[in-house]
């Protein structure tokens, strides 16, 4: 299975901030990427390196395995891009738009368009500024579906949709994603969403790659455990670096183990905290795990400053 | 192919009403431009169209630097968010679709309006063809400073805040360019001629300039997007511009400088020059020139025939008995030596009996009386004092003078003979006349006063043309200035301004014996009445229309049916020097004038 898309040691630097650092990512064809972070991590940068919107200013980005500085015509004619900020020829009628973009593609399919139109319900007569925000972005990626592209990237698609047009949406993607083994490469704050979405999940924070394997796998390293001690037992400094936020609360202590093993965990707490009550590790939803994640690199980037 | 035809569509269909409002300005200022100066009889339309021709170039350019951006922007070059950059459109596709665009909805439509214009003012087919590369580079020049403007800003208010730190950031540079420049050429002697094609060609070079350092930039902005290299390039350009603009040294009609026009005309030691005369002046002046202005007079012999002599600048330093020289310099003359008629000199002018003689054959003068003028030998000019106290310190005392003057040789040639009736055309070259009605009356704003010199026979003709008495003909003149026609030299530049003062009209009829009736007065406004309409945005001084009404004595409806109006110019044949030495030159003493305009009944 080749590479959709690969960079390589990646950076971008906007003046003294370097929004994206050292990057390396491969996201094979037919896999649906998520690319989660906080605000300000580097994800739309990336993208934006991506589709040749941005340049690198160090490392390289390669999509079909062309540097995506040469990314052109023919490369954009099978990639499908939605971003929340990206700007449409607002003035035009939906209709409009459809016709104005449709020349573009040769393997634009009109039956399929039709049934996308139906399927989101779009009035072709009404102008894309008039249209909703949710509607409007229904409409802009209509037009980077109905060509059937190899590559959907979506930047941030689900801001400002109410949770049920983001349920159509999710829908829709994931019904022609399987159909049509789209490669899909998604950044958004909405966990749970990409959650259903996504197979292989990316966390960028601070323009650094922290995490990157299928969402499988994640969740299987990740679990909240939690146990009980007695009153007078003390958290000791020198907690195994794969307890993440470790705390006690009453008699309780609870931490997120990032390399879970079922038993080899247990016996690690146990090793630890030799009179702890029963042991429980909860499996951690991909939201859960992110939210503990961006905690950690919140703490870790506060010390390093201190 | 496929795609920039489909971006052009795109664009029209979406800027559509802005475009129609453009064409519409444009077709209305190509048809006020191209018909109104024609309508002889129709003053109050020709007022209308005065007012529009005030109001629609401003329009249209209100129009061109909305159209322009919202085209730019439609798909924009300095956004990150833009849509275009993600779809299959390369960047030389839309760069040409843009271009289309531009040629197409702006440039072509405004130019075409501007040739309609020339083409129906009167210009020869060979000199509208030449206006038009003229035009071309000035249309694009604009579009592509707004264009590149527009390609530098995501939308339409930061370009307008761009837009407006150009306009500053331009004038403040130019003026820096030229200090600097001014200071470097401080020590050039005539580095820079005054000729108005040297000054059309620095224009023609700046703009052709502008056109590739615009369109390169443009083009470099939608090929690379690279934004800062871009800015840097155009703001470079844009001191090249400058430099280019004022320092170009080079003439693109390829015509001479006027320096070597000297070379037609009389040497200086063809004519025999001396002074004969310095006295107060006594004509109509401003009051506070009184007592400071001496009228010099000069006796010519050895004069070539069917030529005018003219002091052109001079000085004359005037030392009385106390050893003290009290320095003065010749300025325009007031004393009433017109070599036209505008202002309402009644003598005919010398030289001009003989070059009418010489393109018409034998000519019969009706109104001889006028001729009285034509044995004038001499040549007068007024001195210029510093203070009062100068010329006073001298009247009434010999003196020893000593000064330079520089003279100017002028000679008469028939420019264009038409019928004399409504509608008829005076054509000579880049100007021209056209016959608006002979006889009745103009309902226009044309009755000025005429400002009188000394003559007393101007009053008279002014008093018949009150009553009715006089044969009244309205023209309406053409003056066109083309950067690509061959270069007139600073006279004809200077007598523009002045547009009736070197032209003399005369009525010939051939059916009774080549009787001549002499224009005795030309009552105008002196203002430029400007007509370029579609144009006048893109260059106001390309084409202008002003009218006079030329006043000739009473004449008979039967001797007027066969008659012609006859133009004379009046060109320039040299310049030569003269150098004045005389000693105990006794200067005329002062006597109280009243002063004429105070106490003129007008």
């Amino acid at each position: 299975m080749s590479d959709v898309i690969e960079t390589r040691n990646l950076s971008r630097r906007f003046g003294k901030k370097e929004a994206v650092h050292d990057l390396t990512i491969r996201v094979p064809e037919g896999r649906i990427f998520a690319f989660l972070g906080p605000n300000g991590a580097g994800k739309s940068t990336t993208i934006k390196l991506l589709m040749n919107i941005l340049e690198p200013t160090a490392g390289e980005a390669l999509v079909f395995g062309r540097d995506a500085r040469q990314l052109g015509p023919a490369d954009f004619q099978q990639i499908g891009y939605v971003a929340e900020d990206q700007a449409a020829p607002d003035s035009m009628t939906v209709q409009q738009f459809m016709d104005y973009v449709q020349p573009m593609y040769p393997t634009w399919d009109p039956a399929f368009c039709a049934g996308l139109l139906k399927q989101f319900d779009l009035p072709l007569d009404r102008k894309l500024k008039d249209l909703s925000r949710g509607m409007r972005m229904k409409a802009v990626l209509l037009s980077s579906l109905a060509y059937r592209p190899r590559l959907l990237v979506l930047d941030e698609p689900f801001t400002g949709l109410d949770p049920l047009v983001r349920d159509e949406f999710i829908r829709g993607i994931l019904e022609l994603t399987a159909q049509e083994h789209w490669t899909v490469f998604v950044s958004s704050h909405d966990i749970d969403e990409v959650e259903r979405l996504a197979d292989w999940v990316g966390i960028i924070n601070d323009g650094r790659l922290m995490e990157c394997e299928s969402v499988e796998s994640i969740q299987g390293r990740f679990r909240q455990i939690q146990f009980a001690v007695t009153d007078d037992a003390v958290l000791p400094g020198n907690l195994p670096p794969n307890w993440l936020l470790a705390e006690k609360e009453g008699r309780a202590v609870r931490f997120v183990e990032s390399r879970y093993q079922e038993g080899r965990s247990e016996a690690a707490v146990l090793g630890v905290f030799p009179s702890c009550g029963e042991i429980g590790a909860a499996p951690m939803s991909l939201r859960e795990i992110f939210l503990a994640l961006a905690r950690v690199y919140r703490f870790a980037a506060k010390e390093g400053r201190s | 192919m496929n795609l920039v035809w489909h971006t052009l569509k795109k664009d029209i269909r979406q800027l559509r009403f802005v475009v129609s409002l453009w064409f519409a300005a444009i077709a209305v200022q190509t048809l006020l431009g191209a018909f109104a100066p024609s309508t002889t009889n129709r003053p109050t339309l020709w007022v209308i169209c005065q007012m529009v021709a005030q109001v629609a170039p401003a329009l249209q350019y209100l129009l061109l630097i909305v159209l322009i951006p919202l085209a730019i922007q439609q798909d924009p070059l300095a956004d990150p968010r833009a849509f275009w950059l993600t779809r299959p459109i390369s960047r030389r596709a839309l760069l040409a679709g843009k271009a289309l665009f531009l040629a197409l909805v702006v440039i072509v439509p405004a130019v075409l309006g501007e040739v309609i214009v020339l083409s129906f003012s009167g210009l020869t087919p060979r000199l509208v063809l030449l206006a038009i590369p003229e035009v071309l580079l000035e249309v694009a020049a604009r579009t592509f400073v707004i264009a590149v403007l527009a390609a530098f800003t995501t939308n339409f208010a930061r370009f307008a805040v761009a837009g407006v730190c150009y306009l500053v950031g331009w004038g403040i540079a130019s003026l820096f360019v030229r200090s600097l420049l001014s200071t470097l050429h401080s020590g050039a002697s005539g580095g820079y001629g005054l000729s108005t094609g040297y000054l059309l060609s620095q224009k023609v070079a700046g703009t052709m300039a502008t056109v590739a350092i615009g369109g390169g930039v443009l083009a470099w902005q939608y090929l690379t997007r690279q934004k800062r290299t871009a800015v840097g390039l155009a703001l470079l350009g844009v001191l090249g511009i400058m430099v280019i603009r004022d320092v170009w040294p080079w003439s693109v009609s390829g015509g001479k400088v006027d320096a070597t026009v000297a070379a037609k005309g009389p040497k200086s030691g063809d004519i025999e020059m001396a002074l004969v005369g310095i006295k107060p002046y006594a004509g109509p002046m401003p009051e506070w020139k009184r007592w400071q202005v001496l009228t010099a007079a000069f006796s010519v012999h050895k004069q070539p025939r069917a030529t005018v002599l003219e002091i052109l600048s001079g000085n004359l330093a005037l030392t009385p008995a106390d050893g003290r020289t009290r320095n003065g310099w010749f300025t325009s003359d007031l004393s009433g030596f017109n070599s036209g008629l505008s202002a309402g000199a009644h003598a005919l002018p010398a030289g001009l009996s003989e070059a009418a003689e010489r393109d018409l054959g034998s000519i019969h003068i009706l109104n001889p009386a006028t001729n009285a003028a034509a044995s004038v030998t001499g040549l007068h000019a007024t001195l210029t004092t510093r203070e009062p106290a100068d010329s006073e310190a001298c009247l009434g005392k010999k003196v020893a003078v000593t000064g330079d003057v520089e003279v100017a040789a002028y000679g008469y040639k028939l420019a264009s003979i038409a019928a004399l009736k409504s509608g008829a055309c005076l054509s000579y070259g880049l100007d021209g006349d056209r016959i608006l009605s002979v006889g009745g009356e103009q309902k226009s704003d044309l009755r000025m006063t005429v400002t009188e010199s000394a003559a007393s026979g101007a009053h008279a003709d002014r008093m018949a043309d009150d009553e009715g008495k006089a044969t009244k003909v309205f023209v309406r003149r053409r003056i066109a200035n083309l950067a690509f026609e061959p270069e007139k030299d600073a006279d004809t530049m200077i007598q523009r301004m002045q547009p009736w003062q070197s032209t003399v009209y005369l009525l010939l009829n051939r059916g009774k014996g080549n009787e001549v009736v002499l224009c005795e007065a030309v009552n105008n406004n002196d203002v430029l009445f400007l007509m370029t309409m579609a144009l006048r945005i893109m260059s106001p001084t390309r084409l202008g229309y002003c009218d006079a009404k030329l006043i000739f004595p009473p004449l008979t409806e039967d001797w007027l049916k066969g008659a012609e109006l006859v133009c004379f110019k009046r060109t320039r044949l040299g310049t030569f020097h003269k150098t004045i030495d005389v000693k105990d030159f006794l200067v005329g003493a002062a006597e109280t004038k009243a002063n004429v305009e105070k106490s003129n009944p007008e």
